[in-house]
């Protein structure tokens, strides 16, 4: 009896499990069947030049003006396609991306994009590009932080560089140089800049000419009322204003996770002369006293305007870019210092939020020393070609197209072309959406000029990459803790400069 | 008098329950019908209302010089990945349920308590391996390789609920079918699996919901063919402009789906109840 | 039944779970212990083998404890705090008979749930703002003064509030589930007894529901201990790092500093740690045992 039923019992198993089986490959093959296609196999390819011409192209799908702008002579290809990682939403690159179906006709290389979510673009292309997967053909890697890791994986590109533009000198005139040295590795250039951006500052119009206030200001303050030239005119201008809810400054001075807040900090200090390190690769908050007294002063005067003169608004202690547009746009602020240029050009411009604040101009935010005529903090991508590319040619000549006339005037609304030629005709020309202001704002323009990148250190001539990872999550943190009003000034420049130091000392920078 | 009170009361904590609960959405709501700038700062209605949001995220539009691509593909992608996971789960879960509840021994016990482990890891100290290995095995940016890596986070879960559910049902029930001559399968299918149905729905809502919301493995393992929504809305917080009202009117269409198939599985709810108030 | 056929039939109901997870957890499971054990030179593209340096220095970090301690304390309020709401919730809807509100009830219960953790802390870190804040209007109502919450030392306990918010219907759907399966019979039995609704659950309800308030207990636990998402999008490891909790550093490690080996480390210990402590807690209680 037992052995019968075992017998059943094993009989009804085997049948279920084959019914599970089954589910399972129906299952399985539902989920196949809806897979996406695979990328199409390479086929040949054939190369054709295409000699140079001069083509009249609309600047943007947003903006409805045509521009007669150069072209570059194209090689052809046939069969390939480029897997380019990029940042999912970004509105200073999406004019340019919106081209790439032009790009792939003129030279038959098809551009499949990986959009990334912000938040993972670098660890994501980290993961791909540390297991040599091969799956990307192209990096798009920002300075801030990540891409001195890359650029060991990034092929040298001097000889492409020599090539299109005759020789690696003419390419540095041509390029901003001081963030382009941030890729340079092991001899070479190793990346090709896509996008620059700088902070400036965006004041309301229409409170600023309103002769009421400019009465009101003049016998207060006993100059007229006009965009800030130094620091203490902008915190005159800004307690003026304040009368809550409103606001007479905003910024984007947000903490840890994100960077705004401390790039905000080192954008100023850079812009007073400084580096963070000096040429012993010591940090100078340490051992220069002129800079420590700087930088106390730079973070205390943000502290203060929130907390005890109280004309920055509160919420700014958390600010991104964006929640600050939002605070300046719903009228609250009359001026906002920043990362501006991703929305000045467009959103400001829009009728509805002119319609809502009026219309806005720009200022080169001042600096707190002034005598030293330097560049603040310059936020810079770049394209590398990855040496798991197949067909580095093809990648190049994507490359050529980003950085491009044709490209970079599309862009030049929300960000600055990484090419001064380029920048001078974006500032030349004229904002579509409002004749009265040129294309790239002129304190934009003016701004990215001077910027330069935090970690390339003038007096030392060389890259710090060390910096970019936990001396800069540690700055975010403790600006964080800054904004929260929870250390001193003094603090916050001891404690960094600790970490800093005790990073490089394991990176073996002091040598005994 | 009681029963007055007792009705009362029920009504004051059901108003208190349905206000907590709701006023973050209905904050929401109003943000995904107004345009920049018209974010309510007071408890009123935002300063303007514009179904613009809705028109960009359904069908694609310009917002602030961004094209933004529709969201309904993306919501179809997570509710395929969804579905097939839950079903999936359900499928590989339900057997060891009811074999940790019937055979209760040491080794079993370990076993039961070592799937915890499963659900003690980090998302994201599984990013680095299951990237290393879906890579390998080719698994990257398809539907089933991300059904497989989210299913394992919910398979000890579901194990744990319906096994909790096999042990309420009382022994005598299964005794008195043993005796009644019907095999283990037999007795498994046609009884017990029916008693569990509250069982199994929760536990299908769960798992169903987890992969719904879920956000890091998917933005690692997939590659643009694959889009679930839960990227897209994280998508939306950017470097520069945040799209808040775009943002909040993807959140709220997201959730429709999750509604119908809550309710679409309630109907399970009364169904078991009905069945077994007939058993037992 | 046979002990062989006992055994037999076991392991082959285990099976698809176990052939299951082999693959997709053991495997990744022994990637991340050997990660952990290594370090990363990006320059010679080279993993090498380092044996517990990455340990050492988590060890030697003095934040680590407080990571620690933030990650028990995270977890043990929510936990508490989630059940009782969820609980709570469960006999609040089993007690409303109309079918309608009922339902309506259920759905509104379960619908914090249904929002995307990134988009409802979003949402809270709107809330909990000075200019945006619907809570510091509504704080002010009662006489408190208006503050940036996720900027105070407090700025951890709004997270936990979030996370309460955002979970106790998990807690509600297994207990109310759970609640629909008694035995009508039971209950009636127990009212024929002369049993006050309060009686009735203390002293019938409750015992039978124990083994799967154990259940939610556990799982919500475990989840609470891995929480993230709301911590990260609102406070992003808070202030300084007055909240960051074991899971934010490992994310942080990872994904920022782009060190998956020493984020590999603090998933190790991660799981570790309470793995540990459910060890020595079992090994009191047997030595106990025998005094």
């Amino acid at each position: 009896m037992s052995e019968e039923k075992k017998k059943i019992n094993r009989r009804e198993y085997i049948k279920y499990v084959g019914a599970g089986v089954a589910g399972l490959a129906v299952g399985g093959a539902l989920g196949y069947l809806t897979a996406p296609g695979k990328i199409e196999k390479i086929t040949e390819t054939t190369t054709k030049t295409v000699a140079a011409a001069t083509v009249t192209q609309t600047v943007t799908k947003t903006f409805e003006k045509t521009v007669t702008v150069a072209t570059s002579p194209v090689k052809t290809y046939v069969g390939i396609s480029l897997r380019v990682p990029h940042m999912a939403g970004w509105l200073s690159q999406a004019p340019g991306i919106a081209l790439a179906p032009e790009f792939e006709k003129e030279t038959g290389i098809k551009i499949i994009y990986d959009m990334i979510a912000p938040a993972d673009v670098a660890s994501k292309q980290w993961l791909e590009v540390s297991n040599r997967t091969g799956n990307y053909d192209i990096v798009t890697v920002g300075v801030d932080r990540v891409h001195p890791k890359f650029l060991p994986y990034c092929i040298g590109l001097n000889k492409y560089i020599e090539e299109h533009w005759g020789s690696i000198k003419e390419f540095e005139n041509k390029v901003f140089l001081e963030p382009q040295r941030s890729a340079f590795y092991e001899g070479e250039y190793r990346g090709i800049p896509i996008h620059l951006n700088a902070p400036f500052g965006v004041y309301r119009k229409q409170l600023f000419e309103d002769p009421e206030n400019q009465k009101k200001f003049e016998s207060t303050y006993g100059y007229e009322l006009r965009p800030p030239r130094t620091i203490q005119e902008l915190e005159d201008i800004a307690t003026f204003f304040t009368k809550p809810p409103m606001y007479g400054l905003t910024g984007n001075l947000g903490g840890a996770p994100i960077p705004a807040g401390f790039v905000t900090f080192l954008d100023r200090f850079m812009s007073a002369g400084f580096d963070v390190l000096d040429k012993d690769f010591r940090p100078t908050f340490k051992y220069n006293d002129k800079a420590y007294e700087v930088g106390v002063e730079i973070a205390r005067w943000f502290q203060d305007g929130i907390y005890k003169k109280k004309f920055i608004n509160p919420d700014a202690a958390t600010f991104r870019a964006g929640t600050m547009a939002d605070f300046y746009i719903s009228g609250m602020a009359a001026m906002a210092i920043g990362w501006c240029g991703d929305f000045f050009g467009i959103r400001f411009q829009e009728k509805e939020v002119v319609n809502k604040i009026g219309e806005s101009g720009d200022f080169i935010i001042p600096s707190f020393r002034p005598e030293s005529e330097s560049g603040g903090f310059a936020s810079w991508w770049m394209h590398g070609i990855l040496d798991t590319c197949k067909y580095p040619d093809a990648a190049w000549e994507y490359i050529k197209w980003v950085a491009s006339e044709k490209y970079q005037l599309a862009c030049a609304a929300v960000q600055v072309p990484p090419f001064k030629d380029l920048a001078e005709k974006a500032n030349k020309m004229t904002n579509p959406n409002n004749p009265k202001i040129p294309l790239l704002p002129n304190a934009f323009y003016q701004a990215a000029l001077k910027a330069r990148v935090w970690f390339y250190i003038r007096d030392a001539k060389t890259n710090v990459p060390e910096l970019c990872y936990e001396p800069w999550d540690e700055g975010l943190k403790l600006w964080g803790s800054l904004m929260a009003n929870q250390i001193t000034p003094e603090e916050f420049i001891t404690k960094w400069s600790e970490v800093a130091e005790a990073t490089l000392e394991k990176a073996g920078y002091y040598k005994k | 008098m009681n029963k007055y009170f007792k009705n009362f009361s029920i009504f004051i904590f059901s108003i208190l329950v349905s206000v907590w609960s709701w006023f973050p959405l209905i904050w929401f709501l109003m943000v995904s019908i107004t345009g920049p700038g018209g974010i309510p700062t007071k408890i009123s209605l935002p300063s303007y209302i514009t179904f613009d949001p809705y028109i960009h995220v359904i069908f694609g539009g310009y917002s602030g010089g961004y094209f933004l691509k529709s969201v309904i593909p993306s919501i179809l992608d997570s509710l395929i990945i969804a579905v097939m996971c839950s079903f999936l789960t359900i499928i590989i879960s339900v057997l060891p349920a009811y074999a940790f509840s019937r055979f209760n021994f040491m080794l079993s016990k370990t076993i039961y308590n070592g799937l915890l482990i499963v659900r003690m890891i980090p998302f994201v100290t599984l990013v680095a391996p299951y990237f290393v290995m879906f890579n390998n095995l080719k698994l990257i940016d398809t539907y089933h390789g991300l059904i497989f890596a989210i299913t394992t986070l919910q398979i000890p879960p579901a194990i744990w609920i319906m096994r909790g559910f096999f042990d309420s049902i009382p022994k005598e029930i299964e005794e008195q079918a043993m005796i009644d001559g019907a095999p283990l399968i037999k007795r498994l299918f046609l009884i017990l699996i029916p008693l569990i149905m509250p069982g199994i729905s929760v536990a299908a809502s769960l798992t169903f919901i987890f992969s719904y919301i879920h956000y890091i493995l998917y933005s690692i393992l997939s590659r643009g063919a694959v889009n679930p929504i839960s990227i897209r809305i994280v998508t939306f917080i950017q470097e520069g402009i945040v799209m808040w009202n775009e943002m909040a009117a993807t959140t709220i269409l997201s959730m429709i789906p999750m509604f119908l198939f809550l309710l679409f599985l309630g109907k399970y709810f009364i169904k078991g109840i009905t069945m077994g108030a007939v058993k037992g | 039944m046979k002990q062989k056929t006992y055994y037999f039939l076991f392991f082959l109901f285990l099976l698809p779970v176990i052939l299951y997870l082999a693959i997709f957890f053991i495997y990744p499971l022994g990637l991340l212990f050997y990660y952990s054990l290594t370090e990363f030179d990006y320059k010679a593209k080279v993993r090498y083998f380092v044996g517990l340096k990455n340990f050492v220095e988590i060890f030697q970090d003095p934040e680590t404890y407080g990571y620690i301690f933030r990650t028990f304390l995270y977890t043990g309020i929510v936990v508490f705090l989630s059940f009782i709401l969820g609980l709570a919730y469960a006999i609040l809807v089993y007690s409303i008979k109309s079918k309608l509100i009922n339902t309506l009830l259920r759905i509104i219960i379960v619908t914090p749930m249904l929002i995307m953790p990134v988009a409802g802390a979003t949402i809270w870190r709107f809330l909990l703002s000075m200019h945006y804040g619907w809570i510091n209007f509504i704080l002010e109502f009662f006489g408190i003064q208006r503050e940036n919450w996720l900027l105070s030392p407090y700025a951890f306990y709004w997270v936990m509030i979030t996370d309460i918010w955002g979970w106790s219907p998990y807690i509600f759907l297994i207990m109310y589930a759970a609640l629909q399966q008694l035995p009508q019979s039971i209950l009636d039995a127990s009212e024929i007894d002369g049993a006050t609704s309060t009686k009735k659950y203390m002293y019938v309800i409750f015992p039978i529901l124990k083994p799967v308030m154990i259940i939610a207990l556990t799982l919500k636990t475990l989840d609470t201990y891995r929480a993230f998402d709301y911590i990260w999008v609102m406070t992003g490891g808070g202030p300084g790092h007055s909240s960051t909790t074991l899971n934010i550093i490992t994310y942080i490690t990872a994904m920022q500093y782009l060190n998956f080996e020493k984020s590999s480390a603090y998933g190790v210990l991660t799981m570790l740690f309470p793995l540990f402590l459910t060890l020595s807690f079992l090994v009191y209680t047997r030595v106990r045992k025998f005094e």
